[in-house]
């Protein structure tokens, strides 16, 4: 059952005197009740900005949300809701971790007097029952010792410890949808896995529906259920995880695969998409990735629709209707 | 964060204002008392009168005390009450941004326009029945465009950091986010101007006192002092003198403090 529904969702960013950037242009998206959904994409393609806008964080003016796309969260559209009826959704509904835990927590406060202040904003609990959540809170998400590390400050903590308690943070309002943007970007290797391991056991755990987003499709493959590809602004595809890394229908998606080094093959030279990804000043007309993608052909002059290429497998791409065309 | 600097002028403020409090116990006569109108005039120091006497025969160490406790306790409420205000417009300003913060700055920018000694002396002329809490008043309402300006340069800073975009992200309310989140992050420069205000202050009550509009007699305050004493200057120096020495200390250590501090917090002075 979809719990957020994003729908034609459209950001645009107006600068003085410069074009209009358009960093979301038309996206959908569905996040289905305790699923982890990896949202897919390289830099700039709109990734971070669309999940600032489910929870309208990006600043307005300059930014703008287009009125005529939707999100619908349990039946509210998050558009349309006032500043005051939003914000039990903020961190009550959906939370939001950012990618470097280092940044996004307040050096000046303790780990403690942060992760109650979440609780109480969501809660009636007082202090000191607030205080004893906040400590299962933070050993709910591995961190050991949660008493002692309660009264610790932010820069007192390892990074893998700072984004267990910024988890910890973000849960503390029980929602339902925890956004995740690159939320192990800033981490050690093996510090990442551990919080990967962490999100899957969360959404096992609590039923937690997750959208982690992520430049890294190799992480996406370790734990999302379903993964959606983003492109200038747009989901180029979706589908389930193992049917999209088995046979990807749009050739970006296919090309983002054969670029990921892998270590169960003979060594070859890495394939690379050719180009740079577009401005979001200037979208490619037409299909947006047709400059860089080696199948293009006159249709693409015209924008494919968002369809069928399998079961529950939707992608942007012509190459549906015409299979012949990828060739041998 | 406590260099030996720190310290120092900590020790050397926290005693002013000692002395200052205790004046009532330090001081060895009346600060109002005309002790001997005939032969007790302008004395010099003395057992009896370490400082002097002055041209009404009251005991110069006393009325410097107590002028101290005056003069500490007016900066001190003087520079609180404009922190206050310039922190409240600055955060305000820096957080709404907007046509808020167009309308407040352009509004500081104004008043600083205006020499703050000139408003300040025709402010306290016309109301001068006021006494030591309009000079208050007065000192704090037009000390604080210059925080009000610094706060809101932290704060536009602030705001863009990713901590505060986390803690709106999970629903903190946008007042408890201002004092929680964003004014401690700013608490360091506004400690650091305070200190730096209150040095200012002592000097600008004692000009406005020497003036004749600040700190009016009887009450015993170091610019009606050198005021007073300056007439004598040729035959009885230490009556300007004393009183001048104590203000240059007294804006020394506070000095002192405000820059120590800054170094100490400051990591671009490192």
């Amino acid at each position: 059952m979809t719990l957020l529904s994003v729908q034609d969702l459209t950001v645009t960013f107006r600068t003085r005197g410069g074009p209009v950037s358009r960093p979301v242009d038309g996206a959908s998206l569905d996040l289905e009740r305790g699923e982890l959904l990896a949202l897919v994409g390289e830099s700039g393609c709109g990734k971070t900005t669309l999940a600032l806008s489910l929870l309208r964080l990006i600043p307005e003016p300059p930014g703008r949300i287009d009125p005529s796309g939707r999100i619908t969260f349990d039946g509210a559209d998050l558009l349309r809701l006032s500043p005051a009826e939003l914000r039990p959704v903020r961190g009550g509904g959906i939370a939001l971790i950012f990618q470097d835990p280092g940044s996004s927590l307040n050096p000046v406060l303790t780990i403690g007097a942060q992760v109650v202040e979440v609780v109480r904003a969501h809660t009636t609990l007082d202090r000191r029952a607030a205080r004893a959540r906040a400590r299962g809170l933070l050993a709910s998400v591995g961190v050991g010792d949660a008493e002692y590390r309660l009264d610790q400050y932010p820069h007192q903590l390892s990074g893998g410890l700072r984004q267990r308690a910024m988890i910890a943070m973000a849960l503390a309002g029980n929602p339902r949808v925890l956004i995740a943007d690159e939320p192990t970007t800033a981490l050690d290797v093996t510090v990442q896995a551990q919080i990967l391991d962490l999100l899957a056991d969360l959404k096992r755990r609590l039923g937690l529906a997750i959208l982690f987003i992520t430049h890294d499709l190799s992480l996406a493959a370790g734990v999302a259920d379903r993964v959606a590809v983003m492109y200038a602004g747009r989901v180029v595809e979706q589908a389930p995880a193992a049917r999209l890394f088995a046979a990807p229908s749009h050739p970006y998606t296919a090309a983002l695969l054969a670029a990921i080094p892998r270590v169960d093959r003979p060594a070859r030279r890495l394939s690379v998409i050719p180009g740079q990804p577009p401005p979001a000043t200037d979208w490619p007309r037409g299909c947006r990735f047709r400059p860089r993608c080696r199948y293009a052909w006159a249709r693409c002059a015209d924008e494919p629709p968002l369809q069928e290429a399998g079961p529950d497998h939707q992608a942007r791409c012509w190459l549906i209707n015409e299979p012949e065309r990828r060739g041998p | 964060m406590m260099t030996r600097r720190v310290r120092l002028a900590l020790a050397l403020v926290t005693g002013l204002y000692l002395v200052a409090m205790l004046a009532p116990l330090l001081a060895p006569y009346d600060p109002a008392a005309q002790l001997d109108l005939l032969g007790g005039r302008l004395l010099g120091p003395s057992l009896a009168h370490p400082l002097g006497t002055d041209s009404y025969s009251r005991d110069v160490l006393s009325r410097l005390l107590y002028g101290a406790r005056l003069s500490l306790w007016i900066a001190a409420l003087a520079v609180l009450l404009a922190v206050t205000l310039g922190t409240a417009v600055g955060l305000a300003a820096g957080l709404a941004g907007g046509w808020v913060d167009a309308l407040l700055m352009r509004g500081v920018d104004a008043a600083l326009a205006i020499p703050r000694v000139f408003l300040l002396i025709v402010v306290l002329a016309l109301w001068n029945q006021g006494g030591v809490v309009a000079l208050v008043l007065v000192l704090g309402v037009t000390g604080w465009f210059g925080t009000s300006r610094l706060v809101r340069a932290e704060v536009q800073s602030l705001r863009r950091r990713d901590f505060v975009l986390a803690a709106r992200a999970l629903g903190l309310p946008g007042g408890r986010i201002a004092l929680r989140h964003v004014l401690p992050n700013v608490a360091a420069p506004i400690i650091v101007t305070a200190a730096l205000g209150v040095g200012n202050t002592v000097l600008l009550e004692a000009a406005l006192s020497f003036l004749g509009i600040g700190v009016r007699p009887p009450l015993p305050s170091w610019g009606d002092m050198i005021e007073e004493g300056q007439a004598f200057l040729a035959t009885a120096p230490w009556q300007a003198i004393v009183p001048g020495l104590a203000v240059v200390g007294t804006v020394m250590a506070f000095s002192l403090l405000g820059d120590a501090l800054r170094d100490a917090w400051d990591p671009r002075t490192q």
